[in-house]
Protein backbone atom coordinates (compact mmCIF):
# COMPACT_ATOMS: atom_id res chain seq x y z
CA UNK A 1 0.00 0.00 0.00
CA UNK A 2 1.34 3.47 -0.82
CA UNK A 3 2.24 5.63 2.17
CA UNK A 4 0.84 8.71 0.49
CA UNK A 5 -1.42 9.12 -2.53
CA UNK A 6 -2.63 12.24 -4.30
CA UNK A 7 -5.69 11.89 -6.50
CA UNK A 8 -6.52 14.73 -8.88
CA UNK A 9 -5.08 17.14 -6.34
CA UNK A 10 -5.41 20.88 -6.92
CA UNK A 11 -3.46 23.19 -4.65
CA UNK A 12 -3.62 26.97 -4.97
CA UNK A 13 -2.17 29.81 -3.00
CA UNK A 14 -3.06 33.49 -3.36
CA UNK A 15 -4.84 32.82 -6.66
CA UNK A 16 -1.83 31.00 -8.12
CA UNK A 17 -2.00 27.37 -9.04
CA UNK A 18 0.70 25.13 -7.52
CA UNK A 19 -0.49 21.88 -9.07
CA UNK A 20 -3.56 20.88 -11.10
CA UNK A 21 -4.87 17.32 -11.10
CA UNK A 22 -1.78 15.91 -9.47
CA UNK A 23 -1.76 12.12 -9.34
CA UNK A 24 1.05 10.80 -7.23
CA UNK A 25 1.77 7.62 -5.32
CA UNK A 26 4.59 7.47 -2.80
CA UNK A 27 5.63 3.97 -1.75
CA UNK A 28 7.81 2.83 1.14
CA UNK A 29 11.46 2.79 0.08
CA UNK A 30 11.13 5.78 -2.23
CA UNK A 31 13.05 9.01 -1.90
CA UNK A 32 11.38 11.92 -3.72
CA UNK A 33 12.89 15.24 -4.69
CA UNK A 34 10.52 18.17 -5.04
CA UNK A 35 12.08 20.59 -7.51
CA UNK A 36 11.11 23.90 -9.06
CA UNK A 37 11.79 27.62 -9.22
CA UNK A 38 11.53 29.98 -6.25
CA UNK A 39 7.89 30.71 -5.51
CA UNK A 40 6.55 27.83 -7.57
CA UNK A 41 4.85 26.40 -4.47
CA UNK A 42 7.13 23.68 -3.10
CA UNK A 43 6.55 24.66 0.52
CA UNK A 44 2.83 25.14 -0.06
CA UNK A 45 2.55 21.68 -1.61
CA UNK A 46 4.53 20.05 1.23
CA UNK A 47 2.27 21.73 3.81
CA UNK A 48 -0.80 20.55 1.89
CA UNK A 49 0.56 16.99 1.78
CA UNK A 50 1.08 17.24 5.55
CA UNK A 51 -2.54 18.31 6.06
CA UNK A 52 -1.50 21.69 7.43
CA UNK A 53 -3.36 23.78 4.85
CA UNK A 54 -6.61 23.25 2.97
CA UNK A 55 -6.53 21.76 -0.53
CA UNK A 56 -8.59 23.13 -3.41
CA UNK A 57 -9.80 19.87 -4.92
CA UNK A 58 -8.97 16.18 -5.03
CA UNK A 59 -7.89 13.73 -2.36
CA UNK A 60 -4.84 13.02 -0.27
CA UNK A 61 -4.67 9.53 1.24
CA UNK A 62 -2.22 8.67 4.01
CA UNK A 63 -1.76 4.90 4.20
CA UNK A 64 -4.96 4.47 2.20
CA UNK A 65 -7.08 6.65 4.50
CA UNK A 66 -8.17 10.20 3.77
CA UNK A 67 -5.68 12.58 5.40
CA UNK A 68 -8.41 14.82 6.83
CA UNK A 69 -10.00 11.97 8.77
CA UNK A 70 -6.82 11.07 10.69
CA UNK A 71 -6.83 12.06 14.37
CA UNK A 72 -4.08 14.69 14.74
CA UNK A 73 -1.84 12.80 17.13
CA UNK A 74 -2.10 9.58 15.19
CA UNK A 75 -1.29 11.46 11.99
CA UNK A 76 1.80 12.92 13.65
CA UNK A 77 3.04 9.41 14.37
CA UNK A 78 2.71 8.49 10.67
CA UNK A 79 3.91 11.71 9.07
CA UNK A 80 6.64 14.14 10.09
CA UNK A 81 7.42 17.60 8.71
CA UNK A 82 10.63 19.61 8.64
CA UNK A 83 9.87 23.31 8.29
CA UNK A 84 12.01 25.77 6.44
CA UNK A 85 11.44 28.46 9.02
CA UNK A 86 11.54 28.02 12.76
CA UNK A 87 11.08 30.53 15.51
CA UNK A 88 10.72 29.67 19.14
CA UNK A 89 9.30 32.31 21.45
CA UNK A 90 11.55 31.13 24.27
CA UNK A 91 14.96 29.45 24.04
CA UNK A 92 15.22 25.81 25.07
CA UNK A 93 17.94 23.19 25.38
CA UNK A 94 19.07 21.02 22.46
CA UNK A 95 17.91 17.75 24.04
CA UNK A 96 14.51 19.26 24.93
CA UNK A 97 14.14 20.41 21.33
CA UNK A 98 14.90 16.96 19.92
CA UNK A 99 12.43 15.44 22.40
CA UNK A 100 9.49 17.38 20.93
CA UNK A 101 9.47 14.60 18.34
CA UNK A 102 8.18 12.20 21.02
CA UNK A 103 5.12 14.38 21.69
CA UNK A 104 2.66 12.42 19.50
CA UNK A 105 3.86 9.19 21.10
CA UNK A 106 3.04 10.31 24.66
CA UNK A 107 -0.25 10.66 26.54
CA UNK A 108 -1.27 13.87 28.33
CA UNK A 109 0.23 13.03 31.75
CA UNK A 110 3.00 10.82 30.40
CA UNK A 111 6.57 12.04 30.78
CA UNK A 112 9.36 11.07 28.41
CA UNK A 113 10.70 7.65 29.38
CA UNK A 114 14.33 6.58 29.23
CA UNK A 115 13.43 4.86 25.95
CA UNK A 116 12.26 8.21 24.55
CA UNK A 117 15.47 9.83 25.76
CA UNK A 118 17.48 7.10 24.07
CA UNK A 119 15.65 7.69 20.77
CA UNK A 120 16.32 11.44 20.97
CA UNK A 121 19.98 10.88 21.85
CA UNK A 122 20.35 8.47 18.90
CA UNK A 123 18.94 11.13 16.58
CA UNK A 124 21.23 13.81 18.01
CA UNK A 125 24.16 11.48 17.60
CA UNK A 126 23.18 10.77 13.97
CA UNK A 127 23.15 14.53 13.40
CA UNK A 128 26.53 14.89 15.18
CA UNK A 129 25.01 17.05 17.93
CA UNK A 130 25.67 14.82 20.96
CA UNK A 131 28.18 17.23 22.46
CA UNK A 132 25.68 20.10 22.37
CA UNK A 133 22.87 18.39 24.33
CA UNK A 134 22.68 21.00 27.10
CA UNK A 135 23.27 24.08 24.94
CA UNK A 136 20.48 26.60 24.43
CA UNK A 137 19.23 26.19 20.88
CA UNK A 138 19.49 29.91 20.13
CA UNK A 139 23.25 29.73 20.67
CA UNK A 140 23.67 27.23 17.80
CA UNK A 141 24.83 28.15 14.31
CA UNK A 142 22.38 28.06 11.39
CA UNK A 143 23.64 24.68 10.23
CA UNK A 144 23.51 23.24 13.74
CA UNK A 145 19.94 24.49 14.17
CA UNK A 146 19.01 22.85 10.88
CA UNK A 147 20.50 19.54 12.03
CA UNK A 148 18.69 19.92 15.36
CA UNK A 149 15.37 20.33 13.54
CA UNK A 150 16.21 17.21 11.51
CA UNK A 151 17.05 15.37 14.74
CA UNK A 152 13.60 16.29 16.10
CA UNK A 153 11.91 14.80 12.99
CA UNK A 154 14.07 11.68 13.28
CA UNK A 155 13.04 11.43 16.97
CA UNK A 156 9.42 11.64 15.83
CA UNK A 157 10.17 8.52 13.75
CA UNK A 158 7.29 8.69 11.25
CA UNK A 159 6.95 6.40 8.22
CA UNK A 160 6.68 9.39 5.89
CA UNK A 161 9.08 12.34 6.09
CA UNK A 162 8.10 15.61 4.38
CA UNK A 163 11.18 17.81 4.47
CA UNK A 164 11.33 21.41 3.29
CA UNK A 165 14.91 22.06 2.15
CA UNK A 166 16.62 19.66 4.56
CA UNK A 167 20.13 20.68 3.44
CA UNK A 168 19.55 24.41 3.95
CA UNK A 169 22.53 26.02 5.77
CA UNK A 170 24.46 22.72 5.81
CA UNK A 171 28.13 22.51 4.83
CA UNK A 172 29.16 20.04 2.13
CA UNK A 173 30.03 17.26 4.56
CA UNK A 174 26.71 17.53 6.39
CA UNK A 175 24.73 17.80 3.14
CA UNK A 176 26.08 14.44 2.02
CA UNK A 177 25.82 12.95 5.50
CA UNK A 178 22.17 13.99 5.95
CA UNK A 179 21.10 12.86 2.48
CA UNK A 180 22.92 9.54 2.88
CA UNK A 181 21.05 8.99 6.14
CA UNK A 182 17.69 9.93 4.56
CA UNK A 183 18.37 7.63 1.61
CA UNK A 184 19.19 4.84 4.04
CA UNK A 185 16.01 5.40 6.06
CA UNK A 186 14.02 5.16 2.81
CA UNK A 187 15.93 1.96 2.13
CA UNK A 188 14.73 0.71 5.52
CA UNK A 189 11.07 1.06 4.53
CA UNK A 190 10.25 4.73 5.13
CA UNK A 191 9.49 7.27 2.42
CA UNK A 192 11.05 10.70 2.06
CA UNK A 193 9.74 13.71 0.14
CA UNK A 194 12.06 16.70 0.19
CA UNK A 195 12.31 19.99 -1.59
CA UNK A 196 15.82 20.66 -2.84
CA UNK A 197 17.54 23.40 -4.77
CA UNK A 198 20.57 21.37 -5.80
CA UNK A 199 19.63 19.29 -8.84
CA UNK A 200 22.84 17.27 -8.55
CA UNK A 201 22.06 16.20 -4.98
CA UNK A 202 18.60 15.16 -6.22
CA UNK A 203 20.21 13.18 -9.05
CA UNK A 204 22.55 11.43 -6.65
CA UNK A 205 20.22 10.65 -3.74
CA UNK A 206 16.62 10.54 -4.99
CA UNK A 207 14.83 7.68 -6.70
CA UNK A 208 11.89 9.85 -7.82
CA UNK A 209 11.26 13.45 -8.76
CA UNK A 210 8.26 15.77 -8.72
CA UNK A 211 9.09 18.77 -10.87
CA UNK A 212 6.82 21.81 -10.56
CA UNK A 213 6.76 24.05 -13.65
CA UNK A 214 4.44 26.73 -12.29
CA UNK A 215 0.86 27.49 -13.26
CA UNK A 216 -0.19 24.06 -12.04
CA UNK A 217 1.94 22.18 -14.56
CA UNK A 218 4.10 19.34 -13.26
CA UNK A 219 6.07 16.24 -14.22
CA UNK A 220 6.71 13.30 -11.94
CA UNK A 221 8.23 9.84 -12.01
CA UNK A 222 11.59 8.07 -11.92
CA UNK A 223 14.50 10.41 -11.35
CA UNK A 224 16.36 8.89 -14.30
CA UNK A 225 13.62 9.83 -16.78
CA UNK A 226 12.42 13.15 -15.35
CA UNK A 227 15.84 14.67 -14.82
CA UNK A 228 17.28 15.77 -18.15
CA UNK A 229 18.54 18.98 -19.62
CA UNK A 230 15.26 19.70 -21.46
CA UNK A 231 12.90 19.34 -18.44
CA UNK A 232 15.27 21.17 -16.11
CA UNK A 233 15.86 24.00 -18.60
CA UNK A 234 12.09 24.44 -18.80
CA UNK A 235 11.54 24.17 -15.04
CA UNK A 236 14.15 26.71 -14.07
CA UNK A 237 13.80 28.98 -17.12
CA UNK A 238 17.55 28.80 -17.52
CA UNK A 239 19.68 26.78 -19.98
CA UNK A 240 21.04 23.67 -18.24
CA UNK A 241 23.48 21.20 -19.77
CA UNK A 242 23.89 17.56 -18.76
CA UNK A 243 27.40 16.20 -18.42
CA UNK A 244 28.47 12.65 -17.57
CA UNK A 245 31.54 11.63 -15.65
CA UNK A 246 32.33 8.02 -14.63
CA UNK A 247 28.72 7.09 -15.30
CA UNK A 248 27.41 9.78 -12.92
CA UNK A 249 25.18 12.45 -14.47
CA UNK A 250 25.56 16.07 -13.46
CA UNK A 251 23.74 19.22 -14.52
CA UNK A 252 25.46 22.48 -15.15
CA UNK A 253 23.68 25.83 -15.45
CA UNK A 254 25.12 27.78 -18.37
CA UNK B 1 24.30 24.30 37.52
CA UNK B 2 20.83 22.92 37.90
CA UNK B 3 19.80 24.30 34.49
CA UNK B 4 21.69 21.58 32.69
CA UNK B 5 20.15 18.91 34.92
CA UNK B 6 16.64 19.89 33.87
CA UNK B 7 17.70 19.67 30.26
CA UNK B 8 19.53 16.39 30.67
CA UNK B 9 16.57 14.61 32.23
CA UNK B 10 13.33 16.43 31.49
CA UNK B 11 10.62 15.36 33.85
CA UNK B 12 12.95 13.94 36.45
CA UNK B 13 13.59 17.16 38.30
CA UNK B 14 10.13 18.62 38.64
CA UNK B 15 9.06 17.41 42.07
CA UNK B 16 11.96 18.81 44.17
CA UNK B 17 11.54 22.24 42.59
CA UNK B 18 7.80 22.26 43.22
CA UNK B 19 8.28 21.08 46.79
CA UNK B 20 10.71 23.93 47.45
CA UNK B 21 8.32 26.46 45.93
CA UNK B 22 5.46 24.97 47.94
CA UNK B 23 7.57 25.38 51.07
CA UNK B 24 8.22 29.03 50.18
CA UNK B 25 4.48 29.52 49.64
CA UNK B 26 3.63 28.11 53.09
CA UNK B 27 6.41 30.15 54.73
CA UNK B 28 5.19 33.36 53.07
CA UNK B 29 1.64 32.70 54.28
CA UNK B 30 2.84 32.08 57.86
CA UNK B 31 4.89 35.26 57.72
CA UNK B 32 1.85 37.21 56.54
CA UNK B 33 -0.21 35.85 59.46
CA UNK B 34 2.45 36.70 62.00
CA UNK B 35 3.71 40.15 60.93
CA UNK B 36 1.81 43.40 61.37
CA UNK B 37 0.89 46.05 63.90
CA UNK B 38 0.31 43.19 66.34
CA UNK B 39 3.14 40.68 66.21
CA UNK B 40 1.82 37.15 66.63
CA UNK B 41 4.48 34.80 68.02
CA UNK B 42 4.79 31.36 66.46
CA UNK B 43 3.18 29.36 69.32
CA UNK B 44 0.15 31.68 69.29
CA UNK B 45 -0.01 31.47 65.50
CA UNK B 46 0.04 27.69 65.68
CA UNK B 47 -2.68 27.67 68.33
CA UNK B 48 -4.85 30.12 66.37
CA UNK B 49 -4.66 28.05 63.21
CA UNK B 50 -5.77 25.03 65.20
CA UNK B 51 -8.69 27.01 66.63
CA UNK B 52 -7.32 27.07 70.16
CA UNK B 53 -5.75 30.52 70.28
CA UNK B 54 -6.36 33.28 72.81
CA UNK B 55 -7.62 36.76 71.99
CA UNK B 56 -6.62 39.07 70.43
CA UNK B 57 -4.31 36.73 68.49
CA UNK B 58 -7.09 34.41 67.38
CA UNK B 59 -9.27 37.03 65.72
CA UNK B 60 -6.33 38.97 64.24
CA UNK B 61 -4.98 35.82 62.60
CA UNK B 62 -8.20 34.14 61.53
CA UNK B 63 -10.49 37.07 60.79
CA UNK B 64 -8.16 39.83 59.62
CA UNK B 65 -4.96 38.37 58.22
CA UNK B 66 -5.91 34.92 56.94
CA UNK B 67 -8.56 36.04 54.41
CA UNK B 68 -6.29 38.79 53.14
CA UNK B 69 -3.26 36.48 52.88
CA UNK B 70 -5.24 33.80 51.05
CA UNK B 71 -6.72 36.43 48.74
CA UNK B 72 -3.22 37.79 48.06
CA UNK B 73 -1.86 34.33 47.32
CA UNK B 74 -4.78 33.49 45.02
CA UNK B 75 -4.56 36.78 43.12
CA UNK B 76 -0.78 36.50 42.70
CA UNK B 77 -1.09 32.91 41.53
CA UNK B 78 -3.85 33.80 39.04
CA UNK B 79 -1.94 36.74 37.58
CA UNK B 80 1.25 34.75 37.26
CA UNK B 81 -0.47 31.80 35.61
CA UNK B 82 -2.41 34.15 33.32
CA UNK B 83 0.84 35.88 32.36
CA UNK B 84 2.54 32.59 31.49
CA UNK B 85 -0.51 31.64 29.37
CA UNK B 86 -0.64 35.01 27.57
CA UNK B 87 3.07 34.79 26.78
CA UNK B 88 2.67 31.41 25.12
CA UNK B 89 -0.59 32.40 23.38
CA UNK B 90 0.91 35.55 21.89
CA UNK B 91 4.38 33.98 21.57
CA UNK B 92 5.69 37.21 22.99
CA UNK B 93 7.84 37.56 26.09
CA UNK B 94 6.47 41.06 26.73
CA UNK B 95 2.88 39.85 27.05
CA UNK B 96 1.24 40.11 30.46
CA UNK B 97 -2.31 39.46 31.71
CA UNK B 98 -3.28 43.06 30.94
CA UNK B 99 -1.85 43.39 27.46
CA UNK B 100 -5.13 42.49 25.74
CA UNK B 101 -7.18 45.09 27.57
CA UNK B 102 -8.79 42.93 30.26
CA UNK B 103 -7.64 45.18 33.09
CA UNK B 104 -8.63 48.28 31.10
CA UNK B 105 -12.17 46.99 30.76
CA UNK B 106 -12.23 46.07 34.44
CA UNK B 107 -10.85 49.45 35.49
CA UNK B 108 -13.38 51.32 33.38
CA UNK B 109 -16.16 49.35 35.05
CA UNK B 110 -14.76 49.82 38.55
CA UNK B 111 -14.01 53.54 38.16
CA UNK B 112 -17.45 54.20 36.69
CA UNK B 113 -19.11 52.66 39.73
CA UNK B 114 -16.85 54.67 42.07
CA UNK B 115 -17.66 57.84 40.12
CA UNK B 116 -21.40 57.33 40.43
CA UNK B 117 -21.00 56.78 44.17
CA UNK B 118 -21.48 53.04 44.48
CA UNK B 119 -19.16 50.92 46.58
CA UNK B 120 -18.47 47.45 47.92
CA UNK B 121 -19.63 44.53 45.79
CA UNK B 122 -20.74 46.90 43.02
CA UNK B 123 -17.13 47.78 42.23
CA UNK B 124 -16.04 44.14 41.98
CA UNK B 125 -19.09 43.21 39.92
CA UNK B 126 -18.58 46.09 37.51
CA UNK B 127 -14.87 45.25 37.21
CA UNK B 128 -15.67 41.64 36.36
CA UNK B 129 -18.32 42.75 33.86
CA UNK B 130 -15.91 45.19 32.21
CA UNK B 131 -13.24 42.50 31.98
CA UNK B 132 -15.65 40.05 30.34
CA UNK B 133 -16.87 42.72 27.92
CA UNK B 134 -13.30 43.53 26.91
CA UNK B 135 -12.46 39.85 26.54
CA UNK B 136 -15.40 39.24 24.19
CA UNK B 137 -14.74 42.43 22.26
CA UNK B 138 -11.09 41.51 21.58
CA UNK B 139 -11.95 37.91 20.75
CA UNK B 140 -14.79 38.96 18.43
CA UNK B 141 -12.77 41.54 16.54
CA UNK B 142 -9.57 39.48 16.31
CA UNK B 143 -11.33 36.25 15.44
CA UNK B 144 -13.90 37.89 13.13
CA UNK B 145 -12.47 36.80 9.79
CA UNK B 146 -11.59 33.33 11.06
CA UNK B 147 -7.83 33.78 11.04
CA UNK B 148 -6.30 34.89 14.28
CA UNK B 149 -2.57 35.04 14.25
CA UNK B 150 -0.82 36.03 17.48
CA UNK B 151 0.06 39.38 15.89
CA UNK B 152 -3.54 40.15 14.97
CA UNK B 153 -4.75 39.22 18.44
CA UNK B 154 -2.01 41.30 20.05
CA UNK B 155 -2.73 44.36 17.90
CA UNK B 156 -6.47 44.11 18.53
CA UNK B 157 -5.89 43.79 22.27
CA UNK B 158 -3.41 46.65 22.42
CA UNK B 159 -5.75 48.97 20.49
CA UNK B 160 -8.74 48.10 22.67
CA UNK B 161 -6.57 48.52 25.79
CA UNK B 162 -5.63 51.99 24.52
CA UNK B 163 -9.33 52.77 24.12
CA UNK B 164 -9.98 51.76 27.72
CA UNK B 165 -7.00 53.87 28.75
CA UNK B 166 -8.60 56.94 27.19
CA UNK B 167 -11.89 56.24 28.98
CA UNK B 168 -10.04 55.81 32.30
CA UNK B 169 -8.26 59.15 31.84
CA UNK B 170 -11.61 60.76 31.04
CA UNK B 171 -13.20 59.36 34.21
CA UNK B 172 -10.20 60.46 36.34
CA UNK B 173 -10.29 64.00 34.99
CA UNK B 174 -14.03 64.33 35.49
CA UNK B 175 -14.15 62.84 38.98
CA UNK B 176 -14.22 64.70 42.28
CA UNK B 177 -11.23 64.90 44.60
CA UNK B 178 -13.20 62.79 47.08
CA UNK B 179 -13.25 59.80 44.68
CA UNK B 180 -9.72 60.13 43.31
CA UNK B 181 -7.72 58.31 46.04
CA UNK B 182 -9.99 55.27 45.82
CA UNK B 183 -9.68 55.25 42.04
CA UNK B 184 -5.88 55.53 42.13
CA UNK B 185 -5.61 52.74 44.70
CA UNK B 186 -7.77 50.57 42.46
CA UNK B 187 -5.62 51.35 39.43
CA UNK B 188 -2.37 50.60 41.25
CA UNK B 189 -3.71 47.39 42.74
CA UNK B 190 -4.70 47.11 46.36
CA UNK B 191 -5.55 44.20 48.60
CA UNK B 192 -6.73 46.11 51.68
CA UNK B 193 -10.37 45.44 50.85
CA UNK B 194 -9.79 41.93 49.56
CA UNK B 195 -11.92 39.46 51.47
CA UNK B 196 -13.30 37.33 48.68
CA UNK B 197 -11.15 34.42 47.59
CA UNK B 198 -13.18 31.21 47.35
CA UNK B 199 -14.53 31.72 43.79
CA UNK B 200 -11.06 32.81 42.71
CA UNK B 201 -9.43 29.77 44.28
CA UNK B 202 -11.93 27.49 42.52
CA UNK B 203 -11.25 29.25 39.21
CA UNK B 204 -7.50 28.85 39.75
CA UNK B 205 -7.95 25.15 40.48
CA UNK B 206 -10.07 24.59 37.37
CA UNK B 207 -7.56 26.52 35.25
CA UNK B 208 -4.64 24.42 36.52
CA UNK B 209 -6.67 21.25 36.05
CA UNK B 210 -7.30 22.16 32.41
CA UNK B 211 -3.80 23.44 31.63
CA UNK B 212 -1.49 20.93 33.30
CA UNK B 213 -2.51 17.92 31.16
CA UNK B 214 -1.86 20.08 28.08
CA UNK B 215 1.41 21.58 29.29
CA UNK B 216 3.46 19.70 26.69
CA UNK B 217 1.15 21.06 23.99
CA UNK B 218 2.00 24.56 25.26
CA UNK B 219 5.71 23.81 24.82
CA UNK B 220 5.03 23.11 21.16
CA UNK B 221 2.73 26.10 20.68
CA UNK B 222 5.61 28.31 21.86
CA UNK B 223 7.60 26.92 18.92
CA UNK B 224 5.03 28.09 16.40
CA UNK B 225 1.58 27.08 15.23
CA UNK B 226 2.73 25.05 12.23
CA UNK B 227 5.32 23.11 14.20
CA UNK B 228 2.73 22.39 16.89
CA UNK B 229 0.12 21.31 14.34
CA UNK B 230 2.65 19.03 12.64
CA UNK B 231 3.24 17.27 15.96
CA UNK B 232 -0.47 16.64 16.54
CA UNK B 233 -1.49 19.65 18.67
CA UNK B 234 -5.07 20.85 18.03
CA UNK B 235 -3.82 24.42 17.63
CA UNK B 236 -7.06 26.39 17.19
CA UNK B 237 -8.90 24.73 20.03
CA UNK B 238 -5.91 25.03 22.32
CA UNK B 239 -5.45 28.74 21.59
CA UNK B 240 -9.13 29.48 22.22
CA UNK B 241 -8.90 27.58 25.49
CA UNK B 242 -5.78 29.47 26.58
CA UNK B 243 -7.38 32.81 25.70
CA UNK B 244 -10.53 32.09 27.70
CA UNK B 245 -8.69 30.69 30.73
CA UNK B 246 -6.11 33.49 30.85
CA UNK B 247 -8.82 36.12 30.47
CA UNK B 248 -11.03 34.66 33.20
CA UNK B 249 -8.05 34.35 35.56
CA UNK B 250 -7.18 37.99 34.95
CA UNK B 251 -10.79 39.09 35.34
CA UNK B 252 -11.04 37.19 38.63
CA UNK B 253 -7.82 38.71 39.92
CA UNK B 254 -8.59 42.35 39.06
CA UNK B 255 -12.06 41.97 40.53
CA UNK B 256 -10.54 41.27 43.95
CA UNK B 257 -7.49 43.50 43.91
CA UNK B 258 -7.50 45.97 41.03
CA UNK B 259 -4.76 45.88 38.44
CA UNK B 260 -1.66 44.81 40.33
CA UNK B 261 1.20 45.14 37.90
CA UNK B 262 4.44 43.26 37.44
CA UNK B 263 3.50 39.84 38.88
CA UNK B 264 1.99 38.51 35.65
CA UNK B 265 4.80 39.78 33.45
CA UNK B 266 7.85 38.96 35.50
CA UNK B 267 7.15 35.88 37.61
CA UNK B 268 6.88 33.57 34.54
CA UNK B 269 10.19 34.97 33.29
CA UNK B 270 11.82 34.43 36.68
CA UNK B 271 10.78 30.79 36.51
CA UNK B 272 12.01 30.47 32.91
CA UNK B 273 15.39 31.91 33.89
CA UNK B 274 15.81 29.59 36.85
CA UNK B 275 13.93 26.39 35.96
CA UNK B 276 13.69 26.42 32.17
CA UNK B 277 10.88 26.80 29.65
CA UNK B 278 9.07 23.45 30.04
CA UNK B 279 5.45 24.39 30.81
CA UNK B 280 4.97 21.18 32.82
CA UNK B 281 7.20 22.80 35.43
CA UNK B 282 6.70 26.44 34.48
CA UNK B 283 2.92 26.58 34.99
CA UNK B 284 2.73 25.11 38.52
CA UNK B 285 5.99 26.83 39.54
CA UNK B 286 4.82 30.25 38.32
CA UNK B 287 1.51 29.73 40.12
CA UNK B 288 3.25 29.03 43.44
CA UNK B 289 5.89 31.75 43.00
CA UNK B 290 3.35 34.40 41.93
CA UNK B 291 1.19 33.66 44.95
CA UNK B 292 4.17 33.79 47.33
CA UNK B 293 5.50 37.04 45.85
CA UNK B 294 2.16 38.80 46.24
CA UNK B 295 1.70 37.57 49.82
CA UNK B 296 5.15 38.91 50.75
CA UNK B 297 4.56 42.17 48.89
CA UNK B 298 1.20 42.68 50.58
CA UNK B 299 2.66 41.94 54.02
CA UNK B 300 5.29 44.59 53.41
CA UNK B 301 2.73 46.98 51.95
CA UNK B 302 0.64 46.96 55.11
CA UNK B 303 3.47 46.81 57.68
CA UNK B 304 6.46 48.74 56.28
CA UNK B 305 4.99 52.22 56.75
CA UNK B 306 2.24 51.31 59.20
CA UNK B 307 -0.24 52.74 59.88
CA UNK B 308 -0.05 54.02 56.26
CA UNK B 309 -0.89 51.22 53.84
CA UNK B 310 0.85 51.31 50.48
CA UNK B 311 -0.85 49.97 47.34
CA UNK B 312 0.59 46.48 46.90
CA UNK B 313 1.35 47.17 43.22
CA UNK B 314 4.13 49.53 44.33
CA UNK B 315 5.70 46.76 46.40
CA UNK B 316 5.48 44.02 43.75
CA UNK B 317 7.58 46.19 41.48
CA UNK B 318 10.01 47.22 44.23
CA UNK B 319 10.56 43.57 45.19
CA UNK B 320 10.47 42.16 41.69
CA UNK B 321 12.62 44.57 39.69
CA UNK B 322 15.93 43.92 41.50
CA UNK B 323 15.24 40.17 41.73
CA UNK B 324 14.49 39.99 38.02
CA UNK B 325 17.54 42.05 37.04
CA UNK B 326 19.72 39.80 39.17
CA UNK B 327 18.38 36.66 37.48
CA UNK B 328 18.78 38.21 34.04
CA UNK B 329 22.37 39.10 34.79
CA UNK B 330 23.20 35.70 36.26
CA UNK B 331 21.96 33.93 33.14
CA UNK B 332 23.80 36.00 30.60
Amino acid sequence: MPLLQCQQLNVRIAGQSVCEQLDLSIEPGQCWALLGRNGVGKTTLLHSLAGLRPIHAGNILLQGRSLATWPKRERARALGVLFQERSSAFPSRVLETALIGRHPHLGPWQAESSADLAIARRALSAMELSDLETRLSDTLSGGEQQRLALAAVLTQDPALLLLDEPVNHLDLHHQIQVLTLLQASAGAGKAVVMSLHDVNLATRFCSHVLLLHGGGDYECGDASTILNSATLTRAYGHPIRQISHDGQRSFLPL
Amino acid sequence: MHLSDTAAAPGRRRKPHLLILGGIAVASLLLALSIGSLHVPLPQLWAAIHGAGIEPYRSVVLELRLPRAVAAFTVGAMLSLAGALMQVLLRNPLADPYVLGISGGAATGALTTIAVGLSGAWIGGAAFGGALLSMMLVFGVAHGSGSWTPTRLLLTGVVIAAGWGALISFILVMSTSRDLPGMLFWLMGDLSGARQWLPQLVLLGVALGLCLPRARDFNLLARGELQAAALGVPVNGLRTMIYIIASLLTAGAVTVAGSIGFVGLVVPHMIRLTLGTDHRLLLPAATLAGGSLLVLADTLARSAFAPTQLPVGVLTALLGVPLFLYLLRRNR
